[in-house]
């Protein structure tokens, strides 16, 4: 089952001025089977796509159809069955046990009761399972870390049983290692479920490693494709638009120089000493020169009794550097152009 | 359960005031019995059960362990429905069973208004302590508006108001009791064929609606349900306090669970059996005075409200 957008226009309508648009005439397919990465900058409407999705909020304009069928029409329940959603929404409920929250997964197939048939409880033990969280079942959900609590609502919309899962932000507030992990699960999930798994996110660089297709939210629309060609085409740039950051053509967001002077290295530094050298360099906006004939503002030597030497080319001052830091401090005060 | 229930209805309607003494069979035994204090038992009851149950459907709905039909001025609001209806206009108020339901309606009505007023605020004002401080301004609002009405209102309707307001579990025709009975349970039911709903909406209402919950649909019935409970159990005893807040919290500590399958016959079952004994309580056993159950209620109440404050500052919500 597919999900489509049509033509869709999303915005805000204001009181006291004219809607706010956030982006018009968006089409887009979310292939099957594939986990998705939403990304953007704040404010340009990833939750609110989201949301839109998810069906529980309409669009100023378009459809979103699953399978062919327009969402927006749907009633509760039957969307319910199709799309599953993790919100922002914190859950910060005492006494509430974690089966207890993936079994909420199970409520549009039970009845007013909620009663859990033998088919259910199996349904949220093995989406339990599938998260890793099997061993915390009784545990109640306020003794859980973020990490933990997170991988239990993924549980909970796997116990909805749909063909598409959204999340908005499952890894806001994840540390690097469970950020990984979280993509990494997500990522299994929809390769071998064959459910369409869309996350939003501002973790480039799980997204560029993990996902399969990316969908990238500038205000003037949604650009989908592979990692690689989005980072090919130089998708990927707008989002740094208007902000000192760019793209390096392996996917890691860099500071834009600004050139102070030039820096060359002498060929007898140690490798290793060298390589921090042109770190240290690259960070306050000095270029590194390797070649030889040309004449660089700042030179560094080798040096017997401290880190190394850096001498200045225009008044031929030379100081002992004893560490890094002390590197840092010089290259920084001098105003070389 | 159902024992210590039964239990509370045999000791709370034979309480110490009335000495269980050899003449059993005598007429006036059997009156005060039957005509008085069975009648106030099944009031009290009711009245528990209904305020405990109004609690917690108003603690989810809005998502704050301190909301409760006393603190977020719901039952101010039915008695200004009452005041609105015995002193605005007493001619109305002449007859039994009229009186009877029109006092009830207007409380209704006055209960609803004011529900509506703290839900408005609580969809704009994510602050739980904000909604609760303006829900009791919005209770002091509709006591004042009483006040004035009383100023301005003829000697014999203000008897008949200040009469109802020093209400107490007692003094209910069978007319009355019956009125009562059909809303409390009314509400209940409403409250119970909502449970999974409720379940639900812990997790916030974005989660309800992508699984399948229409909000607006439930919000509807919870706000109908609360209305009718707090708003009855205020028409005919006057507003009591602290059972509402309070009960949910004690049903929370002793079962440990979220779950409102749990819950809800829990708060109706320690409500129920609460106000029993509140009403014991206020009898001053071996005394001839009276206390207002307000009192109790009250000082039971108000403890468990300060843990549950106590409790939230730390982080630990509902």
């Amino acid at each position: 089952m597919q999900l489509k957008v049509e033509n869709l226009t999303l915005g805000y309508p204001q009181r006291h001025a004219p809607t706010r648009l956030l982006v018009e005439c968006l089409a887009l397919a979310a292939p099957e089977g594939e986990l998705i990465a939403l990304l953007g900058r704040n404010g340009v409407g990833k939750s609110t796509l989201l949301r839109v999705l998810a069906g529980v909020r309409k669009p100023l304009d378009g459809r979103v159809t699953m399978g062919g069928k327009d969402v927006a029409a749907l009633a509760a329940a039957e969307k319910a069955r199709l799309i599953a959603f993790v919100t922002t929404e914190p859950v910060t409920v005492a006494h509430l046990r974690v089966h207890e929250v993936v079994a909420m997964g199970r409520a549009p197939y039970t009845g007013w009761f909620g009663s859990l048939t033998e088919a259910d409880e199996r349904m949220v033990a093995e989406s339990l399972e599938r998260v890793g969280m099997a061993a915390f079942h009784d545990k109640t959900l306020d003794s859980l870390s973020d990490g933990e609590r997170q991988r239990v609502m993924i549980a909970r919309a796997l116990a909805q049983d749909t063909p598409l899962v959204l999340l908005d932000e499952p890894t806001a507030f994840l540390d690097l290692p469970n950020r990984y992990q979280i993509a990494l699960l997500l990522r299994d999930l929809a390769h071998e479920t064959g459910k369409t798994i869309l996350y939003s996110s501002h973790d480039l660089s799980t997204a560029l490693e993990l996902c399969d297709t990316l969908w990238v939210m500038t205000p003037r629309g949604v650009a989908a494709g592979a990692p690689e060609d989005m980072l090919l085409s130089g998708m990927l740039e707008g989002m740094f638009e208007g902000t000192p950051l760019t793209l390096t053509p392996q996917g890691t967001v860099q500071l834009k120089r600004i050139t102070r002077g030039t820096l060359r290295v002498a060929a007898d530094v140690e490798p290793a000493v060298a390589r921090m050298v042109e770190r240290t360099a690259t960070r306050f906006g000095y270029e590194v020169v390797e070649d030889e004939r040309r004449e660089a503002d700042v030179l560094v030597g080798s040096s017997a009794v401290a880190r190394c030497v850096l001498t200045r080319t225009d008044n031929r001052t030379t100081v002992e550097v004893p560490d890094f830091h002390a590197l840092a401090t010089l290259l920084r005060s001098f105003r070389v152009r | 359960m159902l024992l210590l229930v039964a239990a509370d209805v045999l000791v709370g309607s034979t309480g110490a005031v009335w000495p269980f003494g050899g003449a059993a069979d005598n007429e006036i035994v059997r009156r005060i019995l039957f005509d008085f204090r069975l009648p106030k038992a099944a009031v009290a009851l009711l009245a528990g059960a209904a305020l405990s149950a109004g609690g917690l459907l108003m603690q989810t709905l809005f998502r704050n362990p301190l909301a409760g039909p006393y603190v977020l001025g719901v039952s101010s609001g039915a008695s200004l429905g009452v005041a609105f209806f015995l002193l605005g206009f007493p001619i109305l108020g002449a007859f039994g069973v009229a009186r009877d339901i029109g006092v009830a309606a207007a409380a209704w009505l006055g209960a609803a208004a004011i529900l509506l007023l703290v839900m408005a605020v609580s969809s704009r004002i994510r602050d739980i302590m904000a909604v609760l401080i303006l829900g009791m301004m919005f209770g002091s609002a509709a006591t004042a508006f009483v006040d004035l009405l009383q100023y301005f209102s003829s000697d014999s309707a203000l008897k008949s108001f200040v009469i109802w307001s020093m209400g107490s579990l007692g003094g209910l025709s069978h007319g009355q009791l019956l009125i009562l009975t059909v809303c409390v349970v009314g509400g209940l039911v409403m409250a119970a064929l909502s449970v999974k709903p409720l379940n639900l909406l812990l997790l916030g209402e974005g989660y309800a609606r992508s699984m399948g919950v229409s909000v607006k649909r439930v919000r509807l019935l919870l706000f109908l349900a609360t209305a009718l409970l707090a708003g009855s159990v205020t028409a005919f005893c006057g507003p009591i306090g602290f059972v509402g807040i309070a009960v949910p919290h004690v049903a929370r500590m002793l079962f440990r669970r979220a779950d409102h399958r749990i819950l809800l016959p829990a708060s109706v079952l320690i409500g129920a059996n609460l106000m029993l004994f509140c009403d014991m309580v206020s009898q001053l056993p071996g005394t001839e005075l009276i206390l207002p159950v307000n009192t109790i209620t009250a000082l039971l109440g108000i403890p468990v409200v300060v843990m549950v404050v106590v409790n939230s500052k730390r982080g630990r919500v509902m």
